[in-house]
């Protein structure tokens, strides 16, 4: 770590408006706590229970699939690795998350997102409502709603970006945005 | 039949089954890190409970603060297998219950009861 400037991330933070973030191996453990933190600190605001669970659901996300994995001893299992950082402004709160995935998966996350984005709220809680029914992916833990929830609890579009590491893996960024409500 | 007693944690819900009065209730916070597995025992005990109890009014309570999305998949499961209960004769009762101005609570039980043929009411507690 020689060239790393603790001053320099401190000032990037700060510019970028972090007021939390976390690295490294999400464990149920470590998300419960993330999560009662932002309960605490978002507290008076009205989207609370919506922040609440798109945090959840990202960070779930990186427990269950990201393709870069740590031995838990507490948990005497893999957990996914990533990064969760929490933004606020006057205006809006952000949620930004970011993990590995396998190169495979590229497409079909991004396909994913696409028809995610391309849907308006009604039309959302329809999609939801057809993919409660659909059964799991073979590796999906979950249903496959995730996304949906999280473009429906911030009523926004959810912003992406993938950037290839190396033949194998590339690096997924997700940010969630909330506008503030008036008032 | 035994009771299906689980005490609640920060991310389980608690599971109060009473089997001879016919009053089962779920409530808290679901987010487990496994909801399929969590949820399990759970739809098993309610299968074997409704096919045992053909006649008694049953009374279903669900009292939710929070459940991510794969709680949700499960939650719907349950709800699946009151309807076909009613549907085959069955008598139930279903309370769906949310804390006063919890918005999200209240509007995820109108949109997952929407559609069911039960008797249901969604109030505020």
């Amino acid at each position: 770590m020689s060239d790393f400037n603790l001053y320099q991330y401190y000032n990037n933070s700060k510019k970028n408006n972090i007021i939390l973030y976390f690295k490294g191996a999400v464990s149920q453990e470590i998300l419960v706590e993330i999560g009662l933190m932002i309960r605490k600190k978002f507290s008076v605001e009205k989207q609370i229970k919506k922040i609440f669970g798109v945090f959840i659901e990202l960070a779930q996300n990186i427990m269950h699939y990201s393709a870069e994995i740590e031995y838990s001893h507490r948990d005497d299992k893999n957990v996914g690795v990533g990064i969760i950082l929490f933004s606020e402004t006057k205006s809006n709160f952000q949620i930004i998350s970011g993990n590995q995935i396998s190169n495979e998966n590229k497409s079909s996350i991004a396909g994913k997102l696409d028809k995610i984005n391309s849907l308006n709220l009604e039309e959302l809680k329809e999609f939801y409502h057809k993919q409660i029914r659909v059964e799991p992916e073979d590796e999906s833990k979950g249903a496959g709603l995730g996304f949906i929830d999280m473009a429906r609890k911030s009523r926004n579009k959810i912003k992406y970006n993938i950037t290839e590491i190396d033949e194998e893996n590339s690096f997924l960024e997700l940010t969630i945005t909330f506008i503030k409500e008036k008032e | 039949m035994k009771d299906l007693i689980i005490e609640g944690s920060k991310t389980k819900p608690y599971v109060k089954f009473i089997s001879d009065k016919a009053r089962l209730e779920i409530g808290g916070e679901s987010y487990p890190e496994n909801a399929m597995e969590f949820y399990k025992p759970i739809g098993q005990w309610l299968a074997t409970f409704l096919s045992e109890n053909t006649e008694k009014e049953i009374t279903f309570t669900f009292k939710m603060i929070y459940f991510n999305t794969s709680s949700s998949k499960a939650i719907l499961d349950l709800l699946d297998q009151l309807e076909s209960h009613h549907k085959s004769g069955g008598r139930v009762k279903l309370l769906w219950l949310f804390e006063e101005d919890d918005e999200d609570i209240e509007e995820s039980g109108e949109e997952f009861l929407d559609g069911l043929s039960i008797n249901y009411s969604i109030e505020s507690y």
